[in-house]
């Protein structure tokens, strides 16, 4: 459970307010572009910091921490893995020992990279798999990290609708396996669709909801805008 | 260790090393403000040949950047590329290639009285004028070539479906570039030429061809003047940093060191191509002549050289190296805008003033000659700081900005990220860095002239001490070795940054 209490943002003449309590489980975030969906994961993740307000991860308020201390994981738009290292070594560096591959850490990975369905790619460099693969790896990496928050920021939009409806399934079977909460940011009200549990919806400079999916796609529910 | 950290103390350790000397040189001189006769005239000199320099390089750069543009032949990329070369080459080597064209017995001169019109005078003040436009010509070119090269191509196919004239196409296309661009080449070689050491020391000197820093230099080791050599510091202080302050109001121009440059073409007439080519050759030779007289002279002793060169020699590749990896690694921690400021620091210091600071400090507590290697070294270092920088920052800001979010949420901070990240996709840039770094350093006839002597000497300082002797052969033969060494280190550690 992730509660923001009376959390502000303040970027310039932008201020983003948000206080709600989201339930664990697969939660999208939806709103149009600018509206600061992403400011609002940032937020949590720590890469932004807020101008006022506090955020509790169950009972323990994580908005003091610095980014690498929080129990989340997130998985950008672009740049999720280091382009001049290979797969074993880009999630290796979540492994312990960072200063070479171990046995045992390959082991380890190669477990993970099954699971998501790429292992035989274990050696290869980003360069030389396709954009779905490298989510796959990057999704291995959150596997690896065992963090209890997933925040997705958008990372399958340069994908085909196939691909990222497979991606969107695979991440939302892991996450029960492994029990992660999931945040996703998606313009596609298709994601939405997709997905039971959770919505939220940014605009006119506030985080609504959380709203129960199927509530939200109702013809007078908050999502009315994108349908 | 927080990058800004990392950046505050490399940049309180270069500012000790550079500021440390000459507070030293101060102290220990007393410092008096009086200037003499020959102190004018050094710092008249001074400004009229870095003015003269610049204008003539500059200008001559115009042409031949056309032509480059515009012309489309064999071997045009390997022509552009090695334009870069004479920024590493030695500068006592291009000094002996001159002499040798355009010296009393030189080619030219030779060709000159053959055909009965008389002959040019290499020492002096046409003499040093000739070596930084030897210099600073090819560094020009690609400046503005690259300006011209950076215009959309869309530009010049609509002047060529308008049908204008070359005149038109110069003053439509061409003239706004060069308005843009030119200020800064002539303020970047302008800067360069005011610290002139190695170049007035051999071609020029006397009352009226001495350079500031030259009159340092004897201040300091003929005349034991230690207050007129601090008083000098700090007037060569001054000038360098009015220039660069000065220089902050114009465009800066474009930091060419990627040797990869797209041309585009432009379809001339005949007249223009036989015009161009005219330009390119006479550019082509005027470069690379002197350079070659070097090879086509040296290279029947440079395996009979006294075992003494070879000594100088090895002194050199492990100044190159120390001085090198220093400067690569400051370079290094030096990559935001405040370890620019300070890292460039080393542009305004002369470093014979650093050497006779250092070399003051060091006497009070011992021999200081004991301590020529190491203090070479670390002056090397310190004057290959800014270009160093210069080649890393870009890269490293753009790394930076790319990986940021992604190191920080998987919590790869410090030495790890240093080690995965930095380190491995800064590697090109590093190769480069080192070898510019060990060139310039390897060739470098600076500070070793004061702590130098005959057992302890770099081979440039050897190849002087032969031209002074007038060891012809043996200064020929030392000047391809160095080239050779200069060039080699450059291309080991370029190549080393590309295959690892």
């Amino acid at each position: 459970m992730i509660r923001f209490e009376d959390v502000i943002i303040k970027i310039g003449d932008f201020q983003l307010a948000a206080n709600m309590t989201v339930p664990k489980g697969f939660t999208s975030v939806i709103g149009q572009s600018g509206a600061g969906k992403s400011t609002f994961l940032s937020s949590l993740s720590g890469h932004r910091s807020l101008t006022s307000g506090k955020i509790f991860v169950d009972k323990t308020r994580i908005d003091l921490l610095p980014s690498n201390k929080r129990p989340c994981s997130i998985i950008f738009q672009e740049f999720n893995l280091f382009p001049h290292l290979s797969i074993v070594q880009n999630l290796n560096l979540v492994c312990g020992n960072k200063f070479f591959v171990s046995e045992s850490s390959r082991e380890k990975i190669k477990k993970v990279l099954e699971k998501v369905g790429i292992a035989e790619l274990i050696d290869r460099l980003p360069s030389e798999m396709s954009g779905g693969q490298q989510s796959r790896a990057a999704l291995a990496r959150v596997l690896l990290q065992r963090n209890p928050i997933l925040l997705l920021d958008e990372p399958f939009s340069a994908l085909g609708p196939n691909q990222k409806s497979e991606l969107i399934d695979l991440v939302d079977s892991l996450s029960k396996e492994q029990d992660i909460s999931v945040l996703l940011i998606t313009h596609d009200p298709k994601d939405v669709r997709q997905i039971a549990g959770h919505c939220i919806v940014v605009k006119d400079q506030t985080v609504l909801g959380p709203f129960e999916t199927s509530a939200a796609l109702d013809e007078d529910g908050p999502l009315k805008g994108y349908l | 260790m927080a990058r800004s950290t990392v950046a505050v103390i490399s940049s309180m350790f270069v500012v000790g090393l550079l500021l440390g000397p000459l507070i030293s040189l101060i102290n220990f001189s007393g410092l008096s403000l009086s200037l003499s006769i020959s102190d004018i005239a050094a710092i008249k000199f001074t400004f009229v040949q870095a003015a003269y320099s610049a204008t003539l390089s500059t200008a001559l750069a115009i042409p031949v950047a056309n032509a480059l543009l515009r012309q489309k032949f064999w071997g045009k990329s390997f022509v552009v590329l090695i334009l870069g070369a004479p920024f590493i080459l030695p500068v006592i080597v291009a000094v002996l290639g001159l002499i040798l064209v355009f010296g009393n017995n030189g080619i030219v001169n030779n060709l000159l009285n053959l055909i009965g019109l008389g002959s040019i005078k290499i020492y002096g003040f046409w003499g040093v004028i000739l070596a930084h436009v030897f210099f600073n010509l090819p560094l020009a070119i690609r400046i503005l070539l690259q300006a011209f090269n950076d215009m959309p191509g869309e530009q010049y196919r609509l002047a060529s479906s308008l049908k204008l004239s070359s005149a038109q196409k110069f003053f439509v296309l061409e003239w706004p570039v060069l308005k843009k661009v030119c200020p800064g080449v002539w303020a970047v070689i302008f800067a360069i030429c005011l610290s002139s050491f190695a170049v007035a020391l051999t071609l020029g000197g006397g009352p009226k061809a001495t350079t500031v820093e030259l009159a340092i230099y004897q201040a300091f080791f003929y005349d034991l003047d230690f207050s007129k050599a601090a008083q000098l510091a700090l007037i060569q202080i001054v000038l360098v940093c009015s220039v660069v302050f000065a220089s902050q109001f114009i465009v800066k121009p474009k930091t060419v060191f990627g040797l990869d440059i797209k041309i585009s073409n432009q379809n001339p007439s005949n007249i223009q191509k036989t015009m161009d080519a005219l330009v390119i050759i006479i550019t082509l030779l005027f470069i690379f002549i002197p350079i070659l007289v070097i090879f086509f002279y040296g290279f029947a002793d440079v395996f009979f050289l006294p075992f003494s060169v070879f000594q100088a020699a090895g002194l050199s590749i492990q100044i190159a190296m120390l001085s090198s990896f220093l400067s690569v690694f400051l370079g290094l921690c030096l990559t935001t805008n405040m370890g620019e400021m300070f890292g460039s620091l080393g542009i305004a210091i002369s470093p014979i003033v650093i050497g006779a600071g250092t070399f003051l400090m060091l006497k009070n507590f011992g021999n200081p000659y004991l301590l020529a290697v190491p203090i070479t070294a670390i002056v090397n270092a310190l004057v290959s700081l800014p270009f160093v920088i210069r080649i890393l920052k870009p890269s490293a800001l753009e790394i930076r900005t790319e990986f940021e979010n992604l190191s920080r949420s998987i919590g790869l901070t410090g030495i790890f990220w240093v080690w995965w990240v930095y380190l491995r996709r800064l590697k090109r840039q590093i190769g480069f860095s080192l070898g510019v770094a060990s060139a310039l350093s390897m060739g470098d006839l600076g500070v070793i002239v004061l702590f130098g002597s005959g057992e302890i000497a770099t081979l440039p300082l050897k190849i002087y001490q032969f031209m002074g002797s007038y060891r012809v052969d043996e200064a020929l033969a030392s000047a391809l070795l160095l080239s050779l060494l200069a060039f080699g280190s450059f291309a080991f550690f370029d190549k080393l940054g590309r295959i690892l």
